[in-house]
């Protein structure tokens, strides 16, 4: 590193690089000489009614997107709370319990097949029952 | 020719007044006409140690002066004059350097080679032969090392200016900055 920094100096930051002669006098006056003409009246482009209501329109729609957001929060966490308040178990304890219920959603749906088996099960005879209905 | 270094010279009151000259219709043209004059030389050294050619530096450095006067109405003011001269001019140089690879069919395994001989066939040496092993050296290191070299070892600039500049954090500029160095050591040491 000492030796580099050693061969550094010895360059003494000279590049080895020279130029013409009396380059760079001659090279800022040849490039004022190219340097184009600029133009000094600033051409303005006439603003439409567009571009003047724009901020608001958007500022309108950027508090109509948050008011559905939040709005759209409001209606999910509503719905989660319905399907806390009650378990499904407290819903079946409750429906069982009620004897509406056991007619409409279990006796109805008995079929013909179903009450045979089932006085059968309970000893009686179904052709006792034919003969009384013949009886009466 | 004489070393010049660029930020050292730099007068940031000179500065201030030469912007609000440029800002004035008026003056904006004998002003840029003095930005001309005070930056031609430190930029033209900047360049020309990258392509290492007077023609192709020369080119360059017009290119970098039309450039700065096409969009002199958008220089703000927030970076320094010279800040914002030096990147159109590495960016120029940069550019030119990727478009000659291409037309040559340079791959990056050749550039080292590509960049000697553009060395070599330098017609404006001055015939110091350190100074030319030393510029061959710099040619050996990556594109951003020979950035980095060029600028804090010729221009002396500060690593916060060249932060600025190239967009790179102080502390990979220090980086780049000693790896450099130490690519050049070897370099002098594998010719010993």
């Amino acid at each position: 590193m000492n030796e580099d920094k050693n061969i550094l100096d010895k360059v003494n930051r000279r590049s080895g690089m020279t130029t013409p002669e009396n380059y760079f006098a001659d090279f800022a006056e040849q490039m004022m000489q190219k340097l184009p003409e600029k133009e000094e009246a600033i051409i303005t482009k006439p603003v439409t009614t567009w571009q003047r209501i724009r901020p608001f329109v958007y500022l309108v729609a950027m508090f109509a997107g948050i008011w559905c957001m939040v709005k759209m929060v409001d209606l999910i966490s509503t719905g989660a709370s319905l399907q806390t308040d009650q378990s499904a178990e407290q819903i079946v304890a409750e429906a069982i319990t009620d004897e509406s219920f056991i007619e409409e959603y279990c006796y109805e749906d008995m079929n013909e097949y179903s009450i045979m088996e089932s006085m059968y099960e309970e000893g009686i005879d179904s052709e006792e029952i034919t003969n009384l209905d013949t009886e009466n | 020719m004489k070393f010049i270094p660029f930020m050292g010279k730099e007068t940031p009151k000179d500065d201030l007044e030469l912007v609000a000259r440029l800002r004035e219709p008026s003056t904006c043209r004998e002003a840029f006409g003095d930005v001309i004059k005070r930056y031609s030389e430190p930029l033209y050294w900047q360049i020309r140690r990258m392509v290492n050619n007077h023609d192709d530096a020369n080119d360059l450095l017009q290119n970098t002066f039309m450039k700065a006067w096409g969009s002199i109405e958008h220089f703000r003011g927030e970076a320094k004059l010279s800040t914002w001269l030096y990147k159109i001019a590495i960016n120029e140089s940069i550019t030119f350097l990727e478009r000659e690879r291409k037309r040559q069919n340079i791959s990056l395994d050749d550039e080292e080679s590509f960049l000697i001989n553009t060395i070599e066939a330098d017609e404006f040496i001055d015939g110091d032969e350190l100074a030319l092993l030393l510029r061959k050296a710099i040619a050996t290191l990556p594109e951003k090392q020979r950035l980095v070299f060029n600028m804090k070892y010729y221009d002396e600039m500060k690593y916060e200016q060249m932060s600025e500049i190239l967009g790179t954090s102080v502390g990979a500029l220090k980086a780049s900055y000693h790896l450099a160095v130490k690519k050049i050591e070897q370099f002098f040491k594998d010719r010993d």
